[in-house]
């Protein structure tokens, strides 16, 4: 899991590392691309409709909001503005992103920014950080939201073709909370990102009430919050 | 109607994840802001794994036996440091454990 490379990987390396990192998250993308596609047929969309929101959007959970508003009878609005508010955490991933893209052209900003899912950010953002000094990065989220996003439309269309083949109650989606726990297990060993850690969770259980999936934006901002004045603190006082 | 939902929602999706992408043109960026940055990937994270370990049926289920399989793939993330490895041994554990107290 964590190879510390010195020496700069070229393009090409960096591509297949991240298509290598993201592939262990397929267990729990493609059962959610089936359920989608399944669930896009039952509310009543085209397969065009489905094949071109899996492409355009390329969101999982927004997908699921929007099916559940439009089945409701929502207007096009009210639809597109909840769509972003549940995906309003994916400015934090550009946020987070910014810095290691800043030097790069319009042509690469465009498609990795498109690519930034939740999985593709959470992949690459640990190579990131644990490989300082790589000019060729941007090509790990280049392979790594590639991988996921063939995956994603391959499997949206399976699921219009076949419904749902892999039943939901296997939890396989669960894979995904698996993986992210392995990357940040990690960092707990430094006190902030423990305090960022644990603030993160609490806020995220009692704030999920809200609508449209806020609690996981304020559980972000108040865990950032938290390890940046909990290193602050220390820093103070090693001082 | 439904194109226009469609469209309309990609464009805002993807304008969220260019944001910062899009206005920030320059590596260095204040020492203050790189390290509340460094805590997006902790804090987001966590704060789905939370909600995916900790919710069920739209309430806090303290039950949930997906608890004690994080517990379990946490022991093993840490001692085998592979991803492949953790996921394995979470959804074996999620499953024996719904086997075992259905």
């Amino acid at each position: 899991m964590t190879h510390a490379l010195n020496h700069a990987l070229a393009p090409r390396a960096q591509f297949l590392l991240g298509i290598k990192d993201q592939a262990p998250l397929m267990v729990g993308v493609m059962p959610f691309g089936l359920i989608f596609g399944a669930l896009a047929v039952e509310t009543g969309l085209t397969p065009l409709q489905i094949v071109a929101m899996s492409a355009i959007t390329f969101g999982g959970a927004g997908q699921i909001v929007f099916l559940q508003l439009y089945a409701s009878g929502a207007n096009a609005f009210l639809i597109s503005g909840t769509v972003s508010a549940v995906n309003i955490r994916h400015a934090l991933y550009s946020a987070s992103m910014a810095p290691y893209f800043a030097h790069l052209p319009w042509r690469w900003k465009i498609p990795l920014a498109y690519l930034l899912t939740d999985e593709a950010y959470a992949m690459s953002i640990r190579r990131f950080e644990m490989m300082p000094a790589q000019p060729a990065r941007h090509y790990h989220l280049l392979g790594s939201g590639l991988l996921l996003w063939v995956m994603w439309q391959i499997t949206t269309m399976l699921g219009i073709v076949v419904g749902a083949a892999i039943p939901p109650s296997l939890g396989l989606e669960f894979a995904i909370a698996l993986t992210f726990m392995a990357i940040l297990i990690p960092h707990l060993r430094l006190i902030p990102h423990l305090n960022a850690c644990l603030t993160s969770g609490v806020v995220a259980v009692f704030a999920y009430p809200l609508p449209w999936k806020l609690s996981l934006i304020c559980a972000g901002l108040a865990g950032m919050l938290v390890g940046f004045l909990s290193e602050r603190q220390r820093g103070k006082r090693g001082r | 109607m439904i194109w226009l939902a469609i469209f309309i929602s990609g464009l805002a999706v993807f304008l969220t994840r260019f944001s910062f992408i899009g206005i920030l043109n320059r590596r260095d960026i204040s020492p203050a802001m790189k390290s509340l940055l460094g805590y997006v990937s902790t804090a987001v994270l966590t704060a789905i794994v939370a909600t995916e370990t900790f919710i069920s049926n739209h309430e806090i289920d303290m039950t949930n036996p997906k608890i004690p399989a994080l517990v379990i793939a946490g022991i093993a993330a840490v001692l085998s440091r592979s991803v492949v490895i953790t996921i394995a041994v979470g959804l074996v554990s999620l499953y024996l454990l719904k086997a075992i107290f259905p």
